[in-house]
């Protein structure tokens, strides 16, 4: 399935894309991000846990960018892996510097395979757009924090 | 966390309900607790793993095959058998859930060998034919109509809505739980 | 221009409330019930062997993928796993599967597991052994696979393209195609007054899911070689005939062993990669391994119906109604690998003018590899598919052009004075009464008050139809049709065994080579054999269930197909006799008579006449056993007898693929009353009758049953059961959660008929009816039809399955299905 949309920040494009493109910062939006290790600038995985009635799928998923243009293009790649469920994902971001702030236009091209994905195809859509709405309302407040404070290395939790 | 024992070579673990995840090869030993359990009559007292369904228990640990599965989501009934006088599907329980419950099988139904009114009331009626769907049809029978002496046909059909069977169409269950009434 | 080359010796139809003599024809008390409603039955599941290990499959979750690596070092580092197996081993261990097709499906490489690449959702990629189930299952989740996805092909006709191709040994997605043309349909078409086309119908992928999953436990003795397979396979000759090669032995290598069985509707048939996966694990591991199938693996990845696309219908029609013919282009969607196909490319042509006089059929048929579960003979096999499309075309001819459907159906149907019919390719229908069967189902359904009930329904707002389902159960292969396939297969005609005996104790023990999966082979069996040896049949000992080394199997043993009565009773009735033979003769000995002199009366060979001078069973038994001394040394008796019975069979032409394909022909015809919602597009079947013919009714309860049977599973199919997929191929129904099978609240209200046309090619003049021909689907379709459409105005019901949403599609946009019917009048 594919899920596309845009938002508004307050901040510049520089900002927004020093966030976008710390994997610290990142896992720290990621709802359900339980731990995760960063293999090198390109690659990093993490350990989520994503709600999905009783529990959670617990999945590891490994992020590589793949592609990227400074401040205002990055397209990734997420493989993951959980108990009954693969998970396939193409996700790329555009930023544009608009009065006071930046505008960000994103799609993501999902792929669930697995028994998760035949018996949850009902529940999916809404999870997706839950999941992406807590993504965007998160990122929110990282642009926020590191608009308003020094911009630190990154510091794995 | 694992804890060895090393005097009696158990290994006792404790570990999250659900935290089994695919990469991990530090898997955990699931916990086992001593259970006690009547079953058509017969006390039993084993120790099985938390995890272990109960349908599993009666079949595998206490070898009493009648009860069968036919689905992984508890839709079809062919477990079904009465814990403490209620009808339950027994691949929805766990083992460990039934500590000191009665249980009641299709075992219990005939006495020495003699069918009872409603299993041979199946048989007169022809109401089974490979036999897979038969023992989880009867423990539904027999909580129906201890429940209600005379039901309906509208009553006998949701009696035993749980339980699928591919071979009969019900039209000769529900003949037999009929007469098997009267 | 048709020869008939049989005449039939006795009447073709019995009427109704002739009583039978013996046993046969009464509904005795069933053999199987008292194990059965005890818990006392012998599932696969319930035998257990010491250190037995269990198996679980580890699973593509890609509809097509390479495989490029496969990583069970953690699996079996976990404590209680046993071992593994993955593809790369059973490349090396075995050869693949035996393919029936002719090139291109013939270079198709299937194994017990997938090999470089895994071509559906629940694709078995390697196998983990353990200690407990629960294990084996944690441990198959520490297996680590590699999967490079591919694109994949979920739609027959875009499959076609072969722009993605399942296996490149092939090269193309096709695994068989061919033409089929009888009688001379382009004359037919220009001596139509009206020519009806129908763009596109499509028969659903569905199946009859039985209740026990499928599933073996197998043994190898490292001594002997030997494997004993304790399962459910339902036709384990044609199993070994797969899996012997495959495993590089011997057939005899491969035990096969069974005793109850909880259904299996064809659904058992195509286990053996499966079999052979567990085979090798067995004696790679030196110990037991037994699997259980899960239900999501039964309906993901074993298997499902043939699901069948007809295009470009064409159906020459005269002023009177007559239809004359039909062209069809069909196509035929497999799953990802064929196994027992492409026979179901031939075996619809069993029934090629359905219960119609039609002479002029012309059939374009492909059948290709989709990246979906595979199918295998589910119930009906191809031939529900092809009888659906035929009463597709009678309703909507008659819709279209404004004539009745019943009066069309009796002009068209064969008629009872035609029988023996033969059909244009060769076929040789034995009996039947198709007008009167439809008769008594209007009469149970009260056609006449028709019109009240429609007015009635009306009143509520509803739209009332009703339609009819007739159908053909074809039984008793010939299995030379599989040579009109592929010239090079050396199969024709059939068989099945049956011993009998009489022990020392005058026991009477009788095995079958028979797989019943619930059927009451047992109690009829016993019921033909009480019958001839003058006994009841309490004292007839059947053994329970299968076992390859009863010496009581041949090549095409099992149960399939509608063809016990047949065949299998066939073979009963030709031991029973042979043993009635001699126990005459050795009684004829004892006595010092002729052997024409004994009868066989309450369990006693006696001379006729002289009731005083009678051996009973057990003395015939001791004397021959135990006591032998002084017989005539040329009395050649055992009274262990071993009978093959085979059907009067001749191989097909293969130039006009003309033929009689199948030995007998049972009739259902099904007539539905149903209202609709057309708020909702929910609809009630308010009434049901069906009306059933299979000849002789050896143990008309068992009739019956199979005909309810037979009907849920088809209403089921008409209105919820369908297996659909998503985009990324994963099953949407893979389990009894998604996938509603009809409970006991679902069934309509079910009036029962019947009439009894013998056949006159049968030992038993009865005929195979197990399958039924799925008339309930042909009479929901048809129902629904005639609450939806007006001559010429109107939705089309154009797939199988119509499940409420459908119903409403159809009520809301009725122009997108009126466009695939066109009528051209002259």
């Amino acid at each position: 399935m594919k899920v596309t949309g845009e938002k508004q920040f307050e901040a510049p494009p520089d900002t927004v894309w020093l966030v976008l493109n710390d994997p610290a910062q990142m896992a720290q939006t990621m709802p359900g991000v339980e731990s995760f290790e960063i293999q090198d600038d390109r690659h990093w995985r993490a350990h989520v846990k994503i709600p999905l009635g009783l529990g959670g799928l617990r999945m590891s998923i490994d992020f590589e960018k793949m592609e990227e243009r400074e401040p205002e293009f990055a397209k990734l790649h997420a493989k993951g892996n959980g108990v009954g469920a693969v998970l396939n994902m193409d996700t790329s971001f555009h930023l544009s510097e608009t009065d006071g702030g930046t505008n960000m236009k994103w799609e993501a091209e999902v792929h669930l395979l697995g028994p998760v994905a035949s018996m949850g195809q009902r529940v999916l859509q809404p999870i997706v757009n839950q999941q992406v709405s807590q993504v965007l309302g998160a990122l929110d407040k990282q642009v926020q924090e590191a608009k308003a404070g020094p911009m630190t290395s990154t510091e794995g939790p | 966390m694992l804890r060895l024992s090393a005097a009696s070579g158990l290994v006792l673990a404790t570990q999250k309900l659900g935290s089994i995840t695919g990469r991990d090869t530090n898997l955990n030993a699931v916990s086992r607790k001593t259970i006690t359990i009547d079953v058509n009559g017969e006390q039993y007292e084993r120790e099985v793993d938390a995890r272990r369904l109960l349908i599993h228990f009666i079949r595998d640990d206490l070898d009493l095959t009648g009860s069968h599965i036919g689905c992984d989501t508890g839709n079809c009934g062919a477990c079904s058998v009465l814990v403490d006088g209620t009808l339950v599907k027994s691949c929805m329980m766990l083992a460990v859930q039934a500590d000191g419950a009665k249980i009641e099988t299709v075992e219990g139904l005939a006495a020495d060998g003699e069918l009872n009114g409603l299993q041979q009331a199946f048989s007169d009626h022809h109401a089974l034919q490979c036999g897979y769907c038969t023992p989880g049809m009867l423990m539904s029978a027999t909580a129906l109509l201890r429940e209600n002496k005379s039901p309906s046909e509208e009553e006998i059909r949701k009696g035993i809505q749980g339980n699928i069977c591919r071979c009969t169409g019900y039209v000769n269950i529900v003949e037999a739980i009929r007469a098997a009434a009267q | 221009m048709t020869e008939t080359t049989v005449t039939p010796e006795r009447p073709l139809v019995v009427e109704e409330g002739d009583v039978k003599p013996g046993f046969i024809g009464q509904s005795v008390p069933r053999k199987e019930d008292k194990r059965l409603v005890q818990g006392e039955g012998v599932f696969f599941d319930d035998v257990k062997r010491h250190e037995m290990g269990y198996v679980h499959f580890v699973r593509s979750p890609y509809a097509h993928a390479r495989i490029k690596s496969v990583d069970v070092s953690k699996a079996l580092e976990l404590d209680g796993v046993y071992g593994t197996l993955t593809g790369d081993e059973v490349a090396i261990l075995t050869d693949p599967f035996f393919e029936l097709s002719t090139p291109p499906g013939a270079n198709i490489k299937d194994y017990a597991l997938a090999v470089g690449r895994a071509r559906h959702v629940g694709d078995p990629v390697a196998a983990v052994v353990a200690r407990t189930r629960e294990l084996a299952r944690d441990a198959a989740e520490l297996v680590e696979v590699e999967y490079d996805p591919l694109r994949h092909v979920l739609d027959g006709e875009e499959s076609l393209k072969d722009e993605v191709v399942l296996h490149e040994e092939a090269g193309s997605n096709t695994v068989w195609s061919g033409v089929f043309d009888w009688g001379d349909f382009d004359a037919a078409l220009a001596d139509a007054d009206h020519v009806v086309r129908i763009e596109r119908l499509h028969f659903d992928r569905f199946s009859s899911t039985p209740l026990e999953c499928s599933g073996c436990l197998v043994e190898y003795n490292r001594g002997t070689g030997q494997w004993t397979i304790h399962g459910n396979h339902q036709m384990p000759g044609v199993g070994a005939i797969w899996m012997a090669p495959a495993l590089r032995v011997g057939i005899d290598k491969l035990r096969f062993v069974s005793q109850d069985i909880g259904g299996g509707f064809g659904n058992k048939i195509t286990l053996h990669p499966q079999y052979t996966a567990c085979c090798l694990l067995a004696r790679k591991l030196n110990r037991p391994v037994q699997w259980t199938e899960w239900r999501t693996d039964q309906h993901t990845a074993n298997t499902h119906g043939n699901e069948r696309t007809f295009l470009d219908v064409t159906v020459p029609v005269k002023k009177d109604g007559t239809m004359l013919g039909f062209f069809v282009r069909a196509i035929d969607d497999c799953g990802a690998f064929p196994r027992y196909e492409p026979l179901g490319c031939i075996i619809w042509a069993q029934v090629t003018p359905g219960c119609y006089r039609w002479r002029n059929v012309r059939v374009d048929f492909t059948q290709v590899c989709t990246n979906k579960s595979p199918v295998a003979p589910n119930r009906g096999y191809s031939r529900m598919q092809h009888l659906w499309l035929t009463e597709r075309i009678v309703d909507i001819v008659a819709s279209e052009l404004g004539l009745d459907p019943i009066e069309v159906r009796k002009k068209n149907y064969v008629k009872h004075e035609e029988f023996p019919y033969e059909t244009p390719n060769g076929c040789v229908y034995d009996s039947g009464d198709y007008a009167r069967c439809l008769d008594i189902a209007l009469d149970l359904i009260g056609y006449d008050s028709l019109e009240e009930k429609r007015r009635d329904a009306e009143s509520r707002g509803k739209l009332f139809g009703i339609g009819i389902g007739s159908t053909l159960d074809s039984g008793t292969n010939n299995f030379g049709q599989s040579m009109l396939l592929n010239p090079e297969l050396q199969f024709s005609g059939n068989n099945e065994v049956a011993t009998v005996k009489l022990d020392i104790f005058g026991e009477i023990v009788v095995t079958l080579g028979t797989v019943p999966q619930g059927q009451g082979h047992e109690t009829t069996a016993s019921q033909v054999v009480a019958e001839i040896l003058g006994c009841t049949p309490d004292d007839v000992n059947v053994r329970a269930g299968h076992d390859t080394y009863w010496n009581s199997t041949a090549g095409f043993s099992g149960t399939y197909a509608s063809q016990f009565a047949v065949t299998g009773l066939g073979a009963v009735k030709g031991a029973a006799d042979k043993l009635a033979g001699e126990m005459k003769q050795l009684a004829a000995a004892v006595f010092g008579c002729s052997p024409d002199d004994i009868e066989l009366v309450k369990s006693q060979a006696r001379i006729k006449g002289n009731p005083e001078a009678a051996l009973p069973f057990m003395a015939l038994g001791a004397i021959l056993n135990a006591n032998n001394a002084g017989l005539p040394p040329d009395l050649d008796v055992t009274l262990n007898v071993r009978y093959v019975y085979r059907p009067p069979f001749e191989k097909p032409d293969l130039e006009r693929k003309f033929g009689n394909l199948t030995l007998t022909y049972a009739t259902q015809i099904h007539a539905c009353a149903l209202e609709i919602d057309p708020e909702t597009g929910v609809y009630d079947i308010v009434d049901y009758a069906a009306v059933d013919d299979c000849g002789n009714r050896i143990h008309p309860q068992i009739v019956d049953g199979q005909v309810h049977g037979a009907t849920a599973q088809a209403l089921g199919a008409a209105t919820h059961e369908i297996f659909t997929y998503d985009e990324e191929g994963n099953l949407l129904t893979p389990n009894f959660y998604d996938y509603h099978v009809p409970h006991a609240l679902d069934m309509p209200p079910m009036k029962n008929g019947f009439i009894e046309s013998e056949s006159p090619f049968t030992p038993l003049g009865a005929k195979g009816m197990g399958e039924g021909g799925g008339a309930g689907i042909h009479a929901v379709c048809a129902a629904l039809q005639n609450a939806l459409g007006r001559r010429g105005e109107g939705p089309i019901v154009w797939r199988s399955c119509n499940p409420y949403e459908g119903v409403w599609d159809l009520l809301q946009k009725p122009e997108e299905t009126r466009k695939l019917v066109s009528v051209e009048s002259r």
